[in-house]
């Protein structure tokens, strides 16, 4: 059995443009759900951030019983003033504060993902914002281990809230006091301090690493199973663990065992993502053919094919990749390939993934030369400017684009439902 | 050959994404607006890693299909294989046959056909481990790489229309198996048998799929009644139609009825496999009957 992973010693992280020690304690502005602080999604991290520094809670209502002494209350004007300082974060703890804390423009953003309560998930408003706030992250965490894939998927630096392990995996000491911490504790705690100091991402292959221990246990006690051998070969595609593909046609059969109609989508397909990552590319393309359910599917297949005849198989890789959701392995092929068609790639890429402000970074004037484009230009940018505060310029943007089309006025709509959300998340309307 | 001087010029606009929806030219024609490299750059430089490819096989063909028939057959010499390889000589390209330890001579009637292009003989019978035996029959059959194979029991006749449907039905890209329906012919070729227990025909059968190598086939490990075609053809995209099929099983005398009553419970003598009501329908005396039409 492979040996389990283990979580590193707590050290300070540096890099060598600066030394953390003869620097003073991060600020961590929380951003929280409606409800007070009872309903915080994340306490224990909050905890943990108010060992690593200063923590305030952003509300409009005073400060309740239940909130830790080491948490001070601050309206939104005093979170804006306070994170104009350095070494502050903003921790955003609920989707719709996305153009609220955005705009106060936090040189450190860390998104702590709730759980939808209520309603909430049913609005689309839930999604398209969470996908920008992850676009414009520095650090995420949820307690959604399927969210937390499709992050390390993405290629953002995230870490999962959860863990079977109840046991303290290690501790931190804060004013002569032992604070015991659970596995993701300890990583969070480490990929916080590697966001802060600028340090590579170790932690979420690592936490993958565990994950796929994890799974690897599990699927020898319960034998093959669809689930099971599926989240193992996602984890060791993640780690480049050649046994991805085992894993995967395991878990394929036993879907198909086990009556999964739909399984040539939702688990065959990927096996294309393994082969193309693993630079199979033909292969890799062939199972994607395979999988192409519906005419546009096998369209771009064939589109596919002929790329690949054509002998661009750096292209075809990235996109096969892209197909399946690997948007990180996707934007490095890209990023190495370089050229026009590579460019405009990327930018299709960061817009689907929320990060806005890299797709207008991509954009030429030459793009935008006709009326469709414009209109889109325009929307993208409404959605920037937005993002930065400028409201005024957003809403002129929107209205431009809504003269081609009607529906840019859904952003200027979202913008005031983004306005009432924050009323009540900062507890000032019910 | 990539020079981008030569190709037309073209706006994707700003998403520029690669137009899944718009038309492909070949990859020889070198003015192509959807090519993914963007008419628009100058640059120059190769983005290739490697020469071009050689033509990419697709996984499914539009035209030009090869239908193979595969057979497993076993102790049929007085029965109905010769009807059945004459018959399928007329609309299958090739034949592969596996034949279960025969030992009246099977094999010889199957090498008179010359569309047979694979015979392969068992020499200890695998019918008791039916999934072994199927296994074998597709493992020789697509060692023959086939694009559509047509699994056929050596006592089944296709309709004429069936037949002369076949090639439409393979020559298209959005269909992995087709299935037919399957009529148990009672006592004579006049006849089917319809009641609850017998109701092949109210259904669908598929007994012809696509050949994609890439593709893990595989059939249930269990000993009886496995299905004529991997248990993973039937997740992918498929056609039922009404054509119809003749199942000449139980075509033959009351006493050949008898007989295949007594091995099935002899195999089976519990219904593991199988229902035991169905089984004892086989001697049923009355059974209820439909005259056979050949048109649909």
């Amino acid at each position: 059995m492979d040996k389990p992973e283990s979580i590193p010693e707590i050290v300070e992280e540096t890099t060598p443009k600066e030394d953390n020690r003869e620097l003073p304690p991060f600020r961590y502005i929380l951003f929280p759900r409606k409800g007070g602080w009872s309903t915080f999604p994340y306490p224990d991290i909050a905890a943990l951030l108010a060992a690593e520094g200063e923590v305030f809670y952003v509300s409009s209502q005073g400060r309740s019983d239940e909130m830790p002494p080491a948490i001070s209350v601050v309206t939104l004007t005093e979170a804006d003033v306070l994170l104009q300082q350095n070494r502050t974060a903003a921790v955003i703890a609920h989707p719709y504060w996305l153009t609220a804390v955005h705009s106060l423009h936090p040189k450190i953003s860390i998104v702590l993902l709730p759980e939808p309560a209520g309603d909430e998930a049913d609005s689309p408003l839930w999604e398209s914002c969470i996908s920008r706030l992850v676009g414009a992250a520095d650090l995420i965490g949820t307690s959604s281990e399927t969210r937390y894939m499709k992050l390390a998927f993405q290629g953002v630096r995230a870490v999962w809230l959860g863990g079977e392990d109840k046991a303290p995996a290690g501790s931190i000491h804060k004013n002569d006091l032992e604070i015991p911490l659970r596995d993701y504790e300890l990583l969070f705690l480490h990929a916080l301090r590697q966001t802060t100091a600028e340090a590579p991402d170790t932690i979420t292959p690592l936490q993958c690493s565990m994950r796929a221990d994890y799974y690897r246990q599990l699927r020898s006690k319960t034998g093959p199973h669809e689930t099971i051998s599926f989240l193992l070969a996602a984890y060791e595609y993640l780690l480049d663990d050649s046994r991805a593909a085992a894993s995967l046609k395991e878990a394929f059969t036993h879907a198909i065992m086990n009556g999964r109609s739909d399984c040539v989508h939702s688990h065959y397909r990927f096996l294309s993502a393994i082969h193309a990552k693993a630079g199979e590319v033909e292969s890799a393309l062939q199972v994607y053919g395979i999988s192409a359910g519906n005419e546009q599917e096998r369209h771009h297949y064939e589109q596919l094919c002929r790329w690949l005849e054509a002998g661009e198989i750096e292209l075809v890789q990235a996109e096969l990749l892209r197909l399946n959701d690997d948007y990180g392995a996707a934007l490095g092929i890209l990023d190495a390939l370089g050229g026009e068609t590579a460019r405009h790639w990327k930018f299709r890429i960061y817009r689907e993934t929320g990060c806005v402000e890299d797709a207008l970074a991509l954009v030429h004037a030459a793009d935008i030369q006709d009326r469709s484009s414009r209109r889109d230009y325009q929307e993208l940018s409404g959605t920037a400017m937005a993002l930065r505060g400028e409201r005024h310029g957003a809403v002129r943007q929107f209205l431009e684009a809504a003269m081609e089309n009607e529906e840019a006025l859904a952003r200027i709509v979202e913008m005031e439902l983004l306005d009432h959300a924050v009323q009540q998340l900062l507890g000032e309307v019910p | 050959m990539l020079d981008p001087k030569k190709r037309t010029q073209h706006t994707r606009g700003l998403g520029m994404q690669p137009e899944i929806r718009t038309e492909v030219p070949p990859a020889s024609t070198e003015t192509s607006a959807d090519h993914p490299r963007d008419s628009r750059s100058n640059e120059v430089k190769s983005q290739r890693s490697s020469p071009a490819a050689s033509s990419i096989r697709r996984v499914r063909k539009g035209q030009g299909n090869k239908l193979t028939a595969m057979l497993q057959v076993r102790n049929e010499r007085g029965r109905y294989l010769e009807e059945v390889l004459d018959d399928l000589s007329e609309f299958v390209d090739e034949i592969v046959i596996v034949d279960d330890a025969s030992t009246d001579g099977t094999p010889d009637i199957c090498r008179s056909y010359p569309k047979v292009v694979r015979l392969e003989i068992l020499e200890k019978p695998l019918f008791a481990e039916e999934w072994r035996l199927r296994n074998a029959l597709w493992q020789a059959a697509v060692s023959t790489s086939p694009d559509w194979l047509l699994s056929v029991d050596a006592d089944e006749l296709y309709s004429p229309e069936a037949k002369e449907a076949i090639r439409n039905l393979i020559n298209q890209e959005h269909a992995d198996w087709i299935a037919f329906r399957f009529y148990d012919m009672w006592g004579g070729r006049t006849h089917y048998r319809d009641d609850e227990l017998w109701s092949l025909h109210r259904g669908h059968t598929a007994s012809l799929v696509r050949y994609m190598p890439d593709y893990p086939y595989f059939y249930p490990q269990q000993n009886h009644h496995v299905p004529r075609l991997p248990l993973s053809c039937s997740v992918l995209p498929g056609i039922r139609t009404d054509l119809k099929v003749q199942h000449l099983g139980w075509a033959g005398s009351l006493e050949d009825r008898v007989r295949k009553y007594l091995r099935y419970k002899r195999i089976d003598p519990n219904g593991e496999w199988g229902s035991l009501e169905h089984y004892e329908s086989i001697l049923d005396p009355e059974p209820r009957l439909v005259p056979w039409k050949e048109e649909h």
